[in-house]
């Protein structure tokens, strides 16, 4: 036990990961496809969001002024995580039933949900290091 | 007695006059064959130094020396051979094609078997320090390597042999049965004996132009190294006085004379006789004065590989000119037929489309 | 088809063309068009940033391509024309006759090629020593060969293309027509940044083996080409779907698919499906390479190749797909006959016309009904080798006896175990091409349809491999040699 409070300890957006898992579970638990949407685009709203503003920040920063290489690993990750979760979303609500597509659809869902709260850790003004270079997920 | 298959061909035109179809035909597929002269004659006297590097060390650096060189060159004999693909599939579609499918197994087989020949290249070269250990690995690998580049040949020999006997393709029954045909062997030790030849006088203008530290570490001395890449221009082309002749007197007999063709031959002859006399010579020659006939050497053996290709050619169209005419003949007849066929059925179609 | 048989009757003579053309697509793509820019700006970068491991890197992943292009890339370019040539030598034979000066510009292109990269690798090491000005020159080389490398599949792709596009061939066969076919400009735009990104997936598999786990520079490349490989990933996307767009245009000539529309709109969704899968693996391990890229082990790369490689063989398929039942569209069907062929091979009979004959084996003539004549016997034999004829001559070139899309297991799946008498298969066969659009019309006659069908009962009964021209050679027609007979007479008389 105390190995994985270590563990969420050093890094705290672990436990945020470990949260947007359980969440996307529940989504997957509800058979009803206009609330697994609901729930879905507003949490994709939330996290767009709040890496939206981390994202601005730093491009305002000196940090990343003018360094188009840089520019680009601060938004693309960000906007590729959203639309790849928009698309996994839209999978998992579009079939009615146990279909392929539902499952294909989830686990894109919940792995773009976990990256985006990667990307979030990884834009964090108090994170230093070059977009995840040394950190642990 | 099995009858002349005369198939019909393919009526389109051809896409240039036939001169210029033929000037490409001959013109690369001479550059194709002497990059694979060198490319095989390399393998093959790798395969030499190697064993003779077992005794003195420095045969092993040398033997090293030629390896390298095949890698560029087994790259352009390839890529050298595609122009006169397309050339000979133009001119000769009937007989090329006819020839492919009675040898196809064999044919296509010429892909992974040359894939496996670069592939051991690569390996008994880019891993030839790392190979010390096992040196007599290393030196098999060089023998399946030469093995292989001595057998792929053959098949592209009884292909472009079996192409020019139409009499014969209601007789074979796969690749063995055509390769026995005449004269695939004497043409085949013909080209195996121009191979360690070629690659002689490509020694002798690789050290010339090697610098003094690469020259070293072989080894050898300057003069030494190009008196080696004579000797083997000259003796297996001293054994083609023997062989080529055997290999253009084997010729299966053509419907039209072949004067044409004895007298190119006749001629190349002649200019081999020049340009031996000069290898020997320089075989002769010490440090100073070697490398004097080199540029005359090179161009006499440009005439000699040019009359071959042309007296190849020659032959080539003395063995199919009247099958051809048939050929022509049989194609027009069926394409008259055809529209003649084609014209009724509309004209049929027409008159139902009135009622 | 006026040439002995090859025939493959395990994997099919279609498999032979396939594999070789699918492999050799699968390197020019991933390890040449798409992977010499990468290489060249790895180098260049390297260059730049005066930062060695750049340079050491490029090097490591251009001797790969180098090592696999030179050998299984190029004796599978040459491999195409050699399996092609042995399956359907009057369409390749006839498409020289048009295309001759673009292959053979596209060919001297290859050597360009082909001399570049052998320069371009073995110079690195020595020029880089030198540095300075010979180090740009070695840049500049690997740009020249990106930009060869391109020009090579730009000129490929127009022949296609006009190969694709039906009715062509009647009103304008030449090189331009296919450069202007409707279908080219979508093509070329889909494979550029299919290639780059096929590139960005092996760059990335390489640096996993070139770097150590520890090295913070593993994390750093895996990141670039991660960019780099990001970077074209929509544009197949948005590609695959110009193309999407642009196939019914161009269909509208051939007049089979209107008929198969539904099966054909489901290879085009499935299409879209896979493409849209493909994007995403790709994309989902960039995101990896970028985010965490010490997170991606080797075999997540697998994902993503094995996904293009499923893309790249279904576009293939589906490429072969418009085609039928031509192989040059409204010229040639997909057995090597002409469409105008056809008025008279269906008066006077296929066999009157074919030099030769392939001679039945022992083990094709097991199996004969017992109770026969000498005479009958005889007879029977005499009309199925004749079927024989007609099946090699028509049918074969797509359909093998036992083996890949056997005619027996067809049959086996309309009429089941019971016997496949003529009146069954003749009957089926002579109205195919109006139920199955991708099939050519039948193009002999009625009775050849019965020879056929009493060749195709004696199949089921002796359930035997069909050997082909290559391995026990051909017979001479003797309608032909008559003929051959007549035709000298001709000659002769001509000459008198």
């Amino acid at each position: 036990m105390s190995r994985y409070s270590e563990l969420l300890r050093r890094s705290p957006h672990r436990a945020t990961i470990i949260n947007a898992i359980l969440l996307s579970l529940l989504m997957l638990m509800i058979n009803d496809a206009a609330v697994q949407w609901l729930i879905g685009v507003v949490v994709l709203a939330l996290a767009g969001l709040w890496i939206l503003r981390r994202a601005l920040v730093r491009t305002l920063s000196a940090a990343v002024a003018g360094d188009s290489y840089h520019l680009i690993l601060t938004w693309v990750p960000g906007l590729l995580a959203v639309s790849l979760a928009l698309l996994g979303l839209h999978l998992m609500v579009t079939d009615a039933g146990a279909t392929p597509n539902l499952w294909l659809g989830w686990i894109l869902f919940t792995v773009e949900l976990v990256m985006l709260v990667v990307i979030g850790a990884d834009l964090s003004p108090s994170n230093k290091s070059s977009f995840g270079a040394g950190a642990r997920a | 007695m099995n009858p002349i298959p005369v198939p019909r061909d393919i009526p389109l035109p051809m896409p240039a006059p036939e001169p210029i179809l033929v000037a490409v035909l001959v013109i690369f597929f001479l550059m194709h064959i002497v990059f694979v002269n060198f490319m095989v004659g390399g393998a093959l006297l790798t395969l030499y130094y190697q064993l003779r590097g077992l005794k003195e060390r420095r045969y092993d650096h040398l033997a090293y020396e030629i390896a390298s060189t095949i890698t560029a060159n087994k790259s352009l004999a390839v890529v050298l051979g595609v122009g006169p693909l397309l050339a000979i599939n133009t001119l000769y579609t009937v007989y090329f094609y006819t020839a492919n499918a009675l040898t196809g197994a064999f044919w296509i087989s010429i892909v992974p078997l040359v894939i496996t020949a670069f592939v051991l290249t690569y390996i008994h070269k880019y891993l030839w320090h790392q190979m010390e250990r096992a040196k007599a690995f290393h030196i098999a690998l060089a023998g399946i390597i030469c093995l292989l580049f001595l057998f792929i040949p053959l098949i592209f020999l009884t292909n472009i042999n079996l192409m020019l006997f139409p009499d014969k393709w209601a007789s074979v029954q796969g690749f063995f049965s055509a390769l026995m045909l005449p004269n695939v062997f004497s043409r085949y030790a013909h080209f195996i004996l121009a191979c360690p030849a070629m690659t002689g006088l490509f020694m002798v203008w690789l050290f010339r132009r090697k610098d003094e530290a690469e020259i070293d570490g072989t080894g050898f001395g300057r003069a030494e190294l190009m008196r080696k890449g004579y000797q083997w221009a000259l003796w297996p082309t001293m054994a083609q006085f023997i062989v080529g002749p055997i290999a253009m007197l084997t010729l299966p007999k053509t419907e039209v004379a072949l004067h044409s063709v004895w007298a190119v031959f006749g001629v190349a002859i002649l200019v081999s006789l020049g340009m031996a006399h000069l290898m020997f010579a320089e075989t002769r020659r010490d440090a100073a004065e070697i490398g004097r006939s080199f540029v005359p050497i090179c161009a006499l053996m440009l005439v000699v590989v040019s009359l071959m290709g042309v007296g190849r050619h020659l032959y080539r169209e003395a063995a199919v000119t009247p099958h051809r005419e048939l050929i022509r003949a049989k194609t027009q007849d069926y394409m008259g037929k055809a529209e003649e066929a084609k014209r009724e059925a509309d004209a049929a179609a027409a008159a139902r489309r009135k009622k | 088809m006026d040439f002995p048989v090859f025939h493959l009757d395990g994997m099919g003579n279609r498999w032979l063309i396939a594999l070789i053309a699918i492999l050799h697509v699968l390197i020019n793509h991933g390890l040449a068009v798409g992977m010499m820019p990468l290489v060249a700006a790895m180098e260049w970068y390297g260059e730049k940033k005066k930062d060695p491991r750049w340079d050491n890197l490029a090097f490591q992943i251009l001797f790969v391509c180098f090592l696999i292009t030179t050998t299984v890339g190029a004796l599978t370019g040459v491999g195409i024309w050699l399996s092609v040539s042995l399956v359907n030598p009057y369409s390749i034979g006839s498409l020289i006759r048009v295309f001759f000066w673009a292959w053979f510009t596209e060919w001297l292109v290859f050597i360009t090629e082909v001399c570049l990269i052998l320069a371009y690798t073995l110079t690195w090491k020595k020029w880089s020593e030198r540095g300075g000005i010979w180090k740009k020159r070695h840049i500049r080389l690997g740009f020249a060969l990106a930009f060869f490398s391109w020009v090579t599949m730009a000129i490929i792709v127009a022949i296609l293309g006009f190969m694709m596009d039906p009715g062509n061939w009647l009103t304008d066969h030449s090189f331009w027509t296919g450069v202007l076919n409707p279908l080219y400009l979508p093509q070329l735009a889909f494979r550029t940044p299919l290639a780059a990104a096929m590139a960005g997936i092996i760059a990335m598999f390489l640096i996993l083996f070139f770097t150590a786990k520890r090295d913070a520079f593993r994390n750093a490349a895996l990141r670039a080409v991660g960019a780099w490989t990001l970077a074209f990933a929509p544009f197949v996307v948005v590609a695959g779907w110009w193309y999407y767009t642009s196939v019914p245009a161009a269909m509208q000539g051939n007049l089979g698919v209107a008929l198969a529309t539904m099966e054909f709109e489901d290879w085009q969704t499935k299409f879209l499906q896979i493409a849209l899968f493909t994007a995403v693996t790709i994309l989902v391990v960039v995101q990896f390479a970028i985010s965490r890229p010490h997170l991606l082990p080797k075999a997540a790369l697998l994902v993503p190749f094995v996904a293009i490689l499923w893309m790249t063989g279904h576009f293939e398929r589906v490429r072969e797909f418009i085609r039928k039942p031509y192989v040059i569209g409204q010229y040639m069907y997909a057995n090597g006959l002409r469409v105008d062929d056809y008025a008279l091979l269906q008066r006077d009979g296929i066999l009157k016309y074919a030099t030769y004959s392939n001679p039945l084996t022992g083990a094709e003539k097991v199996g004969l009904p017992e109770n026969l004549t000498e005479a009958q016997r005889s007879n029977l034999l005499h009309r199925i080798q004749k079927g024989k004829d007609v099946f090699m001559d028509t049918c074969s070139r797509c359909h093998t006896g036992q083996g890949v899309n056997s005619i027996s297991g067809i049959l086996q799946k309309m009429f089941g175990d019971q016997e496949w008498s003529t009146d069954l298969t003749a009957g089926t066969f002579e109205f195919m091409h109006y139920t199955r659009p991708f099939m050519p019309p039948f193009p002999g006659t009625k009775d050849e349809l019965v020879l056929l069908g009493e060749y195709l009962a004696q199949l089921q009964r002796s359930k035997a491999v069909i050997p082909g021209a290559q391995s026990v050679g051909i017979t001479v027609n003797p309608v032909s040699a008559a003929r051959l007979a007549e035709t000298k007479r001709q000659i002769k008389g001509d000459a008198q």
